[in-house]
């Protein structure tokens, strides 16, 4: 029974313009089976989903469910005939609440007359969260008040409210901390354990060879192979996606912590109200100090309050070289600090205007002369050594941001801090949503970085990615400091574990 | 470079349509568009909400809107008139800017520190300070003094100041900071703020200079009709923005607003409202086209920085 198989494409092919994003693949996805999809930034994998998904029609080639003609125009008409969808992007409608958000489309069934039972919607809502035991969200409240990770886990509630035979996953994981993480695979393992199928498209590998039964790995828009998940390791796979050999390691390979004794960056008593509870530590020069903990401990908070944009925070955060408090985003700047955050499209770049924009905006201020006068020329300049420095591939400095992969996108959000000499760096998941080389790439940078003696903040939700990097690990717990451990003593994941639980 | 210079053709088309629409009227009307009497005309009428959209346009390229445009002419040529009174001729700039600059102070202020949307402030200050000039004027109208008029019914003072304001707009918007923090807010106003930049702060110097260019704008404005009255300037601030948006600047703001729409846009309602009028077009129907055209213009403007997207798409 379990290797009959459900859902099988043929021949799939798909232009956008003069990119040929799906080159006549063909692929077939076993019953009761967790399925994934490998490949880099670009290789077509959130092309193949959508278009399993009905999101996308394909230029041509044909695909079967359940051995008839599978053909969704819409992913209404996909979730009909039993293929649900978990987009990248959210799609969540921030004005309703999570129940009407849950059941958009759908509400018919709870009215009479063109009125909503609100008892019944909100019974049905609960119902859809206790079904596959995830973590209900506030029913009433609007969608726009919660986190990324409970828009998240409301998605997948959604999804699920179709009742779906194949359920698409595309990057589900990306945005959620550890604890979501653990509740997504026991999600998965329930699903699978009722004879349903799960496609996932995800970049992290280590969670794909962990959960999925068969992994097909993409390469520039066609299929390279399909392969069982217990042949394959993490370079197995990294060397199928690129085509070439990639060295094993691409965290760093010393044991010991290595930072110089002078302090860069020193806090105190850092504090915000129902955010972070009095949070004192010390950065180093060329210090990568890693900042884990659960999806509430506020790790993401502790980044944007250390940038100076949180409200009503107390406490003190000293530049030590110069013995100035550091009290705004602006003193950040001028002391050669930066900030990257976790959420780059909407905090981080404009997506509208082009490369040349993004890098100059951060660096405007610095390179204007008398009366605020800007040099077209030096403005160009700067930007031109950022897109050779750090490999951005586009077609020029003109091209608009939106339509360069993530790992370029990340490229330009880096280069923009980078090409000036920086003191110190607050990094809030920069591997976010890039693909293998990317990622690789990035920890290149932050090595270099640490050579030259620059203090990171390196704020992470992937345990392995903290550990590779980091000369210590500020554990946050409930908002405090639960801990500090060290490179050389401490770096182990049941022992991180068990300091952030 | 092919990509440059495309979208550089995307901002050379409000001064193509610009050209159409001359060549068009003055075929229609045989020539009495481009007398020199009407040419006169059009320059004067274009003055004005070119000014104030210099200004303007700083609030429009951050995706805010102020309409408190036309109310701040009629304070700052109310203060100006007081001023050339009680202290002589050359009051009268440093007065009207004053008004302009406090009111554009205090939009700003309002709008960064309590967050309410500029559009319901300005909307409010279009209602509370017309009342105030109301209140001052009582039932009278004031009298511009005379060698004010006169010096700006001469050529060579109106151009040379509206050719400065120009250059000193195109410097601070595409050379400074401010300028681009300004655009920068209406792509993306959180990546500004993450950058380290402080956003109110550029917000109320949008404001400010907003309000500071009505307040000329005013000042030219008094000085052609010869006095404040208290409906100076009703319904300006429409004729501003819909120079701006028929010049093709986007409504959400942002790296697409350029001076060289304004001005063009300014020049192409003056021109249709010209053309119509000489060709014998009642009053309601040039209002309804220029309605008309404010529509399509601004769904060309669209369509035009689409396909340029969609081309760069392409490769």
């Amino acid at each position: 029974m379990t290797s009959d198989i459900v859902l099988s494409v043929t021949g799939i092919d798909k232009h956008f313009g003069a990119t040929h994003a799906n080159r006549c693949i063909t692929l077939t996805i076993k019953r009761g089976t967790v399925h994934g999809l490998a490949g880099e930034n670009g290789s077509g994998k959130s092309t193949l989903a959508s278009i399993i998904s009905g999101i996308q029609a394909p230029d041509c080639g044909v695909m079967f469910k359940d051995g008839r003609h599978y053909t969704p125009e819409t992913p209404l008409g996909a979730n009909r005939q039993g293929v649900a969808m978990v987009v990248q992007e959210l799609g969540v409608i921030g004005g309703l609440t999570a129940a009407q958000n849950l059941f958009l489309g759908k509400m018919k069934q709870f009215s009479r007359f063109g009125v909503v039972n609100v008892r019944r919607l909100l019974e049905a809502a609960h119902t859809a969260f206790a079904k596959w035991e995830l973590p209900e969200v506030p029913l009433e409240l609007p969608a726009s008040a919660f986190s990324i990770e409970q828009r998240k886990m409301l998605e997948l509630a959604r999804a699920l409210t179709n009742d779906p035979d194949v359920l698409v996953l595309d990057e589900i994981s990306q945005v959620l901390s550890h604890d979501n993480r653990r509740v997504l695979y026991r999600f998965i393992d329930n699903f699978k354990a009722g004879g349903k199928t799960i496609l996932m498209v995800t970049h992290d590998l280590e969670e794909m060879l962990a959960i999925c039964d068969e992994i097909s790995i993409l390469r520039d828009g066609a299929l390279v192979s399909t392969h069982d998940a217990a042949d394959l390791d993490a370079d197995k796979v990294k060397r199928l996606m690129i085509g070439r050999e990639v060295s094993g390691h691409y965290y760093r390979m010393d044991a010991k912590a290595d930072y110089s004794p002078d302090i860069v960056l020193k806090a105190e008593d850092f504090h915000v109200p129902g955010q972070i509870e009095r949070v004192s530590f010390e950065l180093h020069r060329g210090e990568i100090l890693g900042v884990c903990g659960l999806s509430d401990a506020g790790i993401h908070e502790l980044g944007t309050a250390l940038f100076g944009l949180a409200e009503h925070r107390t406490g003190r955060l000293t530049y030590i070289p110069a013995n100035t408090e550091l009290k705004s985003a602006k003193d950040v700047v001028k002391t050669h600090g930066a900030y990257l955050s976790k959420d780059r499209d909407a905090y981080g770049l404009m997506l509208d205007a082009d490369i040349h924009s993004n890098i100059s905006l951060p660096n405007a201020d610095r390179l204007s002369g008398a009366l605020g006068f800007q040099n077209p020329r030096s403005l160009r300049a700067l930007s031109e050594q950022a897109m050779k420095d750090y490999e951005i591939k586009s077609s020029g400095l003109e091209q608009h941001t939106r339509r360069l992969s993530g790992g370029n996108k990340q490229k330009v959000n880096l280069s923009r801090w980078l090409v000036k000499d920086l003191e110190y760096i607050i990094l809030d998941c920069p591997t976010r949503g890039v693909d293998v080389g990317v990622k690789a790439y990035i920890y290149g940078i932050l090595m270099e970085l640490k050579r030259k003696g620059v203090g990171i903040i390196l704020i992470s939700d992937e345990l392995p990615e903290a550990m590779g990097m980091s000369d210590r690990i500020m554990v946050l717990k409930d908002h405090r400091n639960a801990a500090v451990l060290n490179r050389e003593a401490d770096f182990s994941e049941e022992r991180i574990v068990e300091v952030m639980l | 470079m092919t990509r440059g210079v495309k979208a550089y053709m995307g901002d050379l088309v409000p001064l193509f349509t610009l050209l159409a629409l001359t060549l068009f009227f003055s075929a229609a009307t045989k020539g009495a568009l481009l007398s020199a009497m009407n040419l006169n005309n059009i320059l004067n009428q274009s003055i004005p909400p070119i000014i104030a959209g210099l200004g303007m346009m700083f609030v429009v390229a951050m995706g805010a809107t102020d309409i408190s445009t036309g109310v701040v002419v009629a304070l700052a040529s109310y203060f100006a008139c007081m001023a050339v009174t009680a202290a002589g001729f050359w009051a009268a700039f440093p007065a009207a800017i004053l008004a302009g600059l406090c009111t554009g102070l205090l939009i700003g202020v309002i709008n960064t520190r309590f967050k309410v949307p500029s559009f319901m402030i300005t909307l409010s200050f279009v209602i509370s300070v017309r009342a105030l000039v109301t209140l001052m004027l009582g039932i009278q109208t004031l009298q511009i003094a005379k060698p004010l008029r006169d010096l700006f019914n001469g050529w060579a003072v109106r151009l040379s100041v509206l050719a400065g304001l120009v250059l000193i707009v195109v410097y601070v918007f595409n050379y400074t900071p401010l300028g681009m923090y300004a655009k920068a807010i209406g792509e993306n106003e959180n990546a500004v703020k993450y950058t380290g930049i402080n956003v109110s702060k550029v917000k109320i110097a949008a404001f400010a200079i907003s309000g500071v260019m009505a307040a000329i704008a005013g000042v030219f404005t008094a000085a052609r009709v010869g006095g404040v009255s208290t409906t100076l300037g009703t319904s300006f601030e429409m004729k501003v923005m819909m120079g701006l948006f028929i010049g093709g600047i986007p409504v959400s703001g942002g790296m697409g607003t350029k001076v060289s729409k304004l001005i063009a846009g300014c020049l192409m309602i003056t021109l249709l409202e010209s053309g119509l009028v000489l060709l014998n077009v009642s009053g309601a129907i040039t209002q309804g086209v220029r309605g008309l055209v404010l529509l399509a213009a601004v769904y060309f403007a669209r369509v035009v920085s689409l396909s340029i997207h969609n081309r760069a798409e392409a490769r």
